[in-house]
């Protein structure tokens, strides 16, 4: 009985171990995905290694199993035990070569990633730089249009005339507006003083000219010096 | 020569901007209803100078 509920434990056992062994090998084989051809082939190596080397223990331990002398079983222990080292430096290798390859692929994978978002960003400042620009250009193209058609009575003439009138008649400049200042001056009653080294001088009407004009004496600066 | 020189650039840009506007519809449009606006103000802020001169005052 206690025979046979051993042998069912050591299956069971077994089957456990198969089942880790396998997933193990499924995450490995993810890992090496990532990996250079040449690293690849590196890992793939050791992993034979390994697997040969747990064949091997595999054998000694069912040699171990069938020898019936102690001094032969002791023997084959000893080298069971070896395997085992070996197997575990073999391991251990394996573990080390995928972590600096899985460090290196970081760096690069980083490195690429910075230049992709770089690349990403200056496409994506351009593209809102390009939108904006024709949203100016489309927005001031629909200004212009609703302009053109506004109406405008008349012509254009009509009020610039009277600014031009407005211009002339209405504003004073130094104490008359510039169609009295042309009248007084084709009238010979206003003169500008001619200065040098840029002195005041004083323009005087006379009131004498069309009738009217008063006869204030009035300043005028005349510029010299002008090159 | 400083007050020339401005006035001379202020009136070469004024006629300058008056130019570029007339080249369009729009253009011709603003420099229209800019006027009359000015118009407006100039009687506005005028309007004892504007009544003499309509009225045959001092000219």
């Amino acid at each position: 009985m206690s025979d046979i509920r051993e042998t069912n434990m050591a299956k069971i056992s077994a089957s456990v171990e198969e089942d880790a062994l396998l997933e193990q090998e499924a995450e490995q084989d993810e890992e090496l995905n990532s990996l250079s051809p040449k690293e690849r082939i590196e890992a793939e190596r050791l992993k034979q290694a390994e697997l040969k080397t747990q064949m091997a223990i595999n054998r000694l331990e069912e040699a171990k199993q069938k020898a019936t002398s102690d001094a032969v079983k002791a023997k084959l222990q000893e080298e069971i035990v070896a395997t085992r080292q070996r197997k575990a430096e073999i391991e251990e290798a394996r573990k080390t070569q995928l972590k600096e390859a899985a460090k290196t692929t970081t760096t690069v994978k980083t490195a690429s990633d910075l230049v992709g978002t770089g690349a990403k960003i200056a496409s994506d400042v351009r593209g809102s730089v390009n939108d904006t620009t024709s949203k100016v250009r489309e927005t001031v193209g629909n200004v212009a249009g609703t302009l053109e058609t506004v109406s405008t009575p008349g012509t254009i003439f009509l009020p610039v005339t009277i600014l031009l009138i407005f211009f002339f008649l209405l504003l004073p400049v130094n104490g008359y507006t510039r169609a009295q200042w042309l009248w007084m001056s084709l009238t010979g009653s206003a003169k500008i003083n001619a200065l040098a080294n840029g002195e005041e001088g004083v323009g005087q009407s006379t009131g004498q000219g069309g009738g009217g004009e008063p006869t204030t004496p009035t300043r005028i600066y005349t510029f010299t010096g002008v090159s | 020569m400083g007050s020339i020189m401005n006035w001379l650039l202020a009136w070469i840009f004024m006629f300058l901007l008056l130019y570029v506007l007339s080249r369009t519809r729009a253009g011709h449009t603003i420099i229209y209803y800019v006027s009359w606006m000015l118009v407006l103000l100039l009687v506005v802020t005028h309007a004892d100078q504007v009544k003499s001169l309509l009225t045959g005052g001092n000219f």
